[in-house]
């Protein structure tokens, strides 16, 4: 048994060479260049202690990109959500194809970030955009090219970034809906129970669970979202839709400071490591419940 | 991802002409429904296929077709320009190659770090599997862009800016944990006792490893190294921080800078180039599509 546990420990040392390599080092470096003055080619670098933080967090654009990360975070968990579900109740059902277009839904979490943002902003663009043709032509109370209105660009991101992701919550949906035992609405039926009541009573339980945990994950991974954004505004117009990944970027490719830049990534890291332990605790308390 | 219905047969069994009023009603209420979720799966259908949809039209558009009011769903002219010169008077068959290589030596080793570390792991259980569990849920959480920023400074240091190698190795803090994830159940599953019949039978641990344990994954492993493939197969920010050679881009960030490097871009090209991005994606995604399913579920369902 000592020999098996030699082998063992052997086979574990590259994962533990590359995390340590790959994740430790650089997170450890991260947070030491956040204590420093340090530009982006340059080798000198002095300890400044949290002058980094504090100027960071008293710049004029932190409160507002950290108020724009929530907004789109949240806001794209609503629609991923809110799209995410209704489709997940209909691919759930019975009717012809339905296999072939469960597999076709999934396109647009497949296709790459750069392809979203492009067809999307080929489609609003002004001259030749056929969506922002139709919006001139039908007249709706809608900018024909939101993202570059000062009112709808967040609105446009956030569209993008849920049309790109709703398919991963409505796999997870359908995975979770297939569990629950048929015998339940048909005795539901039995006693009468309508199909909102039996939505209400058995569906929507079943899927609290599972809607609760994919949400805080989804959460986080808006939150570290930077394609759409990057793609489709650059966090414009005038910071509308600056999100706290691109005020980051911004900060060290921009300014070339990239002691002010870790010390941001790090705040964020703190922000996510908090949403990751609520994320942690739901995800153990809903196994444990339906062990 | 299908179930069957043990209802279905018996409905198709029962007369539609059947005598009394009430089953009439309610075949034709069961007729409407399944015409409202005709309907539903259409508009689902439209809602993820128009832009693309519209992105493999315009491709094949001519120049002045693309900016005509009102636009034309069909082109009358299709034309292979835009492809032609994609291929022969821009570098991406370069950025083609590049991802090809890159996504290959990340996902390869991915893959095979993960297989020997699940297997230690569920043979040996000396880390407790919470923690490895946490530990890996860590890594996938981390935002990318708290890592570019270390990743560039350690590859700046070493001089390896703009070297694929260096991207390669990046690569694998996205796809080890995807790799972990989606292939632990798979060898759990596998009975212990089916290697060791092997070694009672003479296999070495090795042999038993090679023989038993690869084939029974399999499955799995063709589903992490397709999902990671696509997963960095469509990664730009680490690509955006690490490369700034010409020369070195992959796909997704050749695409990025037509987009924004110039203001008034060619949309038939930036069409072609993204139809082409969006090609082998699809491709795997029609050979594996069942095990990739299982990848995209798999970090936050299975435990």
């Amino acid at each position: 048994m000592t020999r098996d546990r030699k082998v063992g420990l052997i086979l574990l040392v590259p994962l533990i060479v590359l995390v340590l390599g790959l994740t430790v080092y650089p997170i450890i470096q991260v947070i030491s260049l956040a204590f420093q003055q340090q530009g982006l080619y340059s080798q000198e670098s002095t300890f400044v202690g949290l002058k980094n933080f504090a100027s960071v967090v008293n710049h004029e654009g932190f409160n507002r990109s950290l108020s724009n990360t929530f907004v789109f975070a949240f806001g794209s968990l609503a629609l991923q959500m809110g799209i995410g579900l209704p489709i997940a109740l209909l691919l759930n059902k019975e009717f012809p194809l339905r296999t072939p277009i469960r597999g076709v839904m999934l396109f647009s979490y497949l296709v790459p970030y750069v392809v979203a943002a492009m067809t999307w902003k080929f489609m609003f663009s002004d001259s030749t955009g056929i969506i922002n043709y139709w919006i001139r032509w039908s007249g709706l109370p809608i900018p024909a090219s939101p993202f570059g209105s000062l009112d709808w660009a967040m609105v446009g991101v956030i569209f993008v970034n849920a049309w790109k992701n709703f398919p991963f919550m409505v796999i997870v949906f359908l995975a979770q809906l297939q569990t629950i035992d048929r015998q339940l609405y048909e005795a539901a039926s039995v006693d009468g129970a309508t199909a909102w009541q039996k939505f209400y009573k058995i569906t929507l339980p079943s899927l609290l669970p599972i809607m609760l945990v994919v949400g805080m994950l989804r959460t986080i991974w808006n939150f570290n979202n930077f394609e759409v954004v990057f793609l489709l505004t650059q966090g414009g117009p005038i910071g509308r839709t600056e999100t706290l990944p691109l005020y980051i970027y911004r900060f060290v490719f921009g300014d070339f400071s990239l002691g002010r830049g870790a010390a941001l990534a790090v705040i964020v890291f703190f922000i996510l490591l908090v949403m990751s332990v609520i994320y942690w605790r739901l995800y153990e308390r809903t196994q444990g419940r339906f062990k | 991802m299908t179930t069957s219905y043990p209802g279905r047969a018996q409905r198709k069994q029962m007369p539609s002409l059947s005598a009394s009023p009430r089953a009439r009603r309610a075949a034709a209420k069961r007729r409407f429904e399944m015409l409202l979720r005709m309907l539903g799966a259409v508009t689902v259908l439209m809602i993820v296929l128009l832009p693309l949809f519209w992105m493999l039209a315009s491709s094949f558009k001519p120049n002045i077709e693309l900016f005509q009011r009102p636009p034309s769903i069909f082109t009358a002219n299709p034309t292979f320009e835009h492809y032609v010169e994609l291929w022969e008077f821009t570098s991406f068959p370069r950025y083609f190659l590049n991802t090809f290589l890159v996504a290959g030596i990340s996902c390869l080793a991915g893959v095979i770090i993960s297989l020997i570390t699940v297997y230690a792991i569920t043979r040996f259980e000396f880390i407790a599997a919470r923690v490895f569990a946490f530990g890996v849920l860590i890594i996938y959480m981390l935002p990318p862009i708290l890592l570019a920023l270390p990743f560039f400074r350690i590859w700046y240091n070493l001089n390896m800016l703009n070297s694929l190698w260096a991207l390669g190795i990046t690569y694998l803090t996205i796809t080890l944990p995807f790799s972990l994830w989606i292939l632990r159940p798979y060898i759990e599953a596998i009975p212990q006792a089916l290697e060791e019949a092997a070694m009672i039978d003479g296999c070495t641990r090795f042999q038993a490893f090679r023989k038993v344990i690869v084939p029974q994954a399999w499955p799995g492993i063709v589903a992490s190294f397709v999902f990671t493939f696509v997963v960095v197969w469509n990664e730009l920010l680490y690509s955006l921080v690490l490369i700034s050679d010409e020369a070195k881009r992959t796909v997704s960030l050749g695409i990025a800078s037509l987009i924004l490097e110039t203001s008034v871009y060619s949309w038939g090209l930036v069409n072609a180039a993204g139809v082409l991005a969006t090609v082998p994606v699809l491709f795997l995604f029609a050979f594996a599509a069942r095990q990739m399913v299982s990848g995209l579920g798999a970090g936050a369902v299975k435990g």
